[in-house]
């Protein structure tokens, strides 16, 4: 206990992360914000411009379209991950038998890559040939749907996607944290006559805000930086009507060869997932202090 | 006393090892080793350091493998790849201490890394290029041998048909990468459903299109795209300017003196828009290997596809199946001829300069005084002229094999390659929505348009 009360072994235990955090995420973050500061297609001469490139931002329509997208995608990414996970994670606590079992499955598709994930989808959402959910369609005698071809449904059925992915995992944070409420807690709501609707959302609820507003930024950063299943599944297509910011930026850097202009998305993408945290923070903060 | 002081030593100990074993896993990746290559500027044998993946010194004398990396988009099963490595293993044979290394990625994936890996200064020893702006780049930084020198030295150029070659070029003739096979491309179609109909083969677009109104009519799917891949409507896009201009007004696209919204422009987007009706129901997630499947099976009546698919055609008909071939269609004030159309020399073999050397050389050399007549036995169009003994062949090989002599002398350029990456990005975010009917032609070349004047 002496030992890791002293200041100089708690830096020196910190040290070998904060390194690897230092090289692995703040440094490529700084050499980043440098290209973004400059015009550079790779190969050539790189122009310092400043921040032209920050400038250029407000100006693109497909950014801007990019960011409306992105807010939709994170609204149906989130609204999943988090309902859906924490429902199922109600269930289960009540489920006795074959708990094991139900976890395991409900977990299996966040293990998948999430490129057979997208593949998965492709051949569900298909029309020619027809996949599972046009001939379920089919069944109920309504015509195929273009699902990942229309203006109106592919960016809902490209967040689907994701969400449902993922929601195995705050199933599993959501039920680890309502299982570590103490039974007497529980007991004693039982003797005062709740209901376990009562339970639920006076007494489970409030005492697990902290894992539920941990979960809301865990989902949300990653909404923000949804890439794979989008690309994958349309490359932010028809038009742009799936575009994420961070497809955009993959094809501005990587297509177009505009690693400085892709390089200001990237920090944009940065920048509104700390705005995200923060908000997410001053809401309930973490600590289990309230904001008055 | 004494224990708590040996916990604090053993602590410590064990952070410093944690923290040394990282600095050791960090750093070996980053040796570099001095290596004797040949540029391509000069001619003379300079040193360079290259990295530790692509540069393991290998001579015959020292015994020491020399690794060769070939980074490609081609589909594993590609006969093209199956031939190198046919021909790599024969090369070792004849006692050259050589270990070919075939790195695959799809189209997407493969243009991405190969552009963060010229970013790095670190290409493998051979990748595959088209003739387009990225190329030139790659060129300009010094990046990649000139491939006419070298094949003028090994004395091979005027095998190489020229029509293959010129696909490769860039625009100021230079050529950089070195092509493989010499494709045509054509509309194949399913001969019964055209009987079935009495449809005859069309000569111009109208009847074109008119065909697939029938065959709409009567409840088939005309035409079978690829319409995951942009590249793919790029492809109608081209035909009616081609037709009617030859490849000038792709080429006054890209200098700036045509507009997409030029009547040339607006007609061919219209044409885009009027034949996308005919297009297989959710096609934009269709890819290129799911279209040729649905197509083989009967889901479609025509297809877009190049003799690289010849021997699929030919066993699909083996098996029961009908297909033929039609040429691009004609327009009424056409420019250029019926024997005039899609010409490809496919992704041409480029090398990186940075690593080019005796060993590599010898292997490049090797593969390409040796590949063209396998490629033809295995029923292919090689970019080299080779014997091919047409009586072994079957129908369909023969008479392409007798329309490549009497090919005009003017090839349709893909729009993909001559256009700058930022307006092949707007075609290919966009192109599907005018196929689609979900964006109007004048949308769309203002979209150009706009894209264009960034130039």
């Amino acid at each position: 206990m002496n030992t890791l009360s002293k200041k100089s072994a708690a830096f020196i235990f910190m040290a070998p992360a904060v390194l690897i955090y230092t090289v692995i995420v703040i440094l490529p973050i700084l050499i980043s914000a440098g290209f973004s500061l400059t015009n550079w297609n790779g190969l050539g001469k790189m122009e310092f411009i400043g921040l032209k490139n920050f400038q250029d931002l407000f100006h693109d329509r497909i950014l801007i379209m990019a960011l409306k997208n992105n807010l939709i995608y994170i609204l149906i990414v989130v609204g999943m991950q988090i309902i859906l996970g924490f429902v199922t994670a109600v269930l289960l606590s009540y489920v006795k038998k074959f708990r094991g079992f139900i976890q395991t499955v409900y977990f299996i598709p966040s293990t998948m890559s999430v490129i057979a994930v997208a593949q998965l989808f492709n051949c569900f959402y298909s029309v020619t040939p027809l996949g599972l959910f046009n001939k379920l369609l089919g069944m109920l005698d309504v015509e195929p749907v273009t699902f990942l071809s229309d203006f109106d449904k592919v960016l809902p059925a490209v967040s689907v996607v994701e969400g449902w992915q993922y929601v195995g995992i705050y199933m599993i944070i959501f039920y680890s944290a309502l299982i570590s409420i103490s039974p007497e807690v529980i007991e004693a709501s039982n003797i005062d006559g709740a209901n376990k609707l009562q339970q639920l959302f006076i007494i489970k609820i409030p005492m697990i805000k902290n894992v539920i507003a941990m979960n809301f930024i865990l989902s949300g950063v990653g909404a923000l930086k949804g890439f794979a299943v989008s690309y994958n599944l349309t490359s932010g297509g028809p038009s742009h009507k799936s575009e994420l910011l961070s497809t955009y930026m993959y094809k501005i850097a990587f297509t177009n060869r505009n690693l400085g202009y892709g390089s200001a998305i990237a920090i944009l993408i940065m920048l509104l997932s700390l705005i995200f945290i923060i908000s997410i923070n001053k809401t309930v903060r973490i600590d289990g202090t309230e904001d008055s | 006393m004494v224990n708590k002081k040996l916990k604090k030593c053993a602590s410590l100990f064990l952070v410093m090892s944690m923290a040394v074993s990282m600095f050791a896993g960090c750093g070996s990746k980053n040796e570099t080793e001095e290596v004797q290559t040949t540029t391509e500027n000069t001619g003379e044998t300079t040193e360079a350091a290259a990295t530790d993946d692509t540069a393991e010194s290998a001579s015959d004398e020292s015994g020491e493998v020399k690794k060769i990396t070939y980074f490609t988009p081609k589909v594993p099963s590609d006969d093209v790849l199956a031939i190198f490595q046919e021909l790599a293993e024969e090369y070792k044979a004849e006692g050259h201490n050589i270990e070919f290394i075939l790195e695959t990625a799809d189209t997407d994936g493969y243009d991405q890394k190969l552009r963060a890996m010229a970013t790095a200064n670190e290409l493998p020893e051979l990748f595959d290029v088209d003739g387009d702006s990225f190329c030139q780049e790659l060129a300009d930084a010094g990046m990649v041998v000139d491939m006419q020198a070298f094949l003028e030295e090994i004395g091979v150029i005027d095998n190489f048909i020229g029509a293959s070659l010129d696909y490769i070029r860039l625009d100021d003739g230079s050529l950089y990468g070195i092509p493989w096979e010499f494709a045509t491309d054509m509309f194949w179609y399913d001969k019964d459903v055209y009987e079935k109909y009495n449809l005859e083969v069309p000569k111009t677009f109208d009847e074109l299109l008119e065909n697939c109104r029938i065959l709409k009519e009567n409840g088939e799917t005309p035409i079978i795209v690829d319409g995951a891949d942009g590249w793919f409507y790029l492809r109608y896009l081209a035909m009616i300017p081609f037709r009617e201009t030859g490849n000038d007004y792709v080429y006054a696209l890209k200098s700036g003196d045509a507009k997409m919204s030029d009547p040339t422009g607006m007609e061919t987007l219209q044409f885009l828009q009027d034949i996308g009706q005919y297009f297989q129901p959710g096609c934009t997630s269709t890819d290129y290997s799911t279209s040729l499947e649905l197509f083989l099976d009967g889901q479609g009546v025509m297809y877009t596809a190049g003799t690289s698919l010849l021997d699929s055609f030919v066993k699909a008909n083996e098996e029961g199946k009908n297909f033929d071939y039609f040429y691009m269609p004609l327009t009424d004030n056409a420019a250029t001829s019926a024997n005039e159309y899609w010409v490809f020399g496919g992704l041409g073999m480029a090398a990186n300069s940075a690593t080019w050397d005796d060993d590599v050389k010898g292997f490049v050399e090797y593969l390409v005084k040796n590949f063209s007549e396998k490629y033809a036995q295995r029923g292919h169009f090689p970019a080299q002229n080779v014997e091919i003994d047409l009586d072994n062949m079957d129908d369909l090989y023969v008479r392409i094999a007798n329309d490549n002599e009497n090919i005009g002398d003017v090839y349709t350029r893909p729009w993909d390659i001559v256009l700058p990456d930022n307006v092949t990005t707007v075609f290919n975010d966009n192109i599907a929505s005018v196929a689609l009917g979900q964006m109007k032609p004048e949308e769309m070349a203002a979209l150009v348009d706009e894209e264009l004047e960034k130039q």
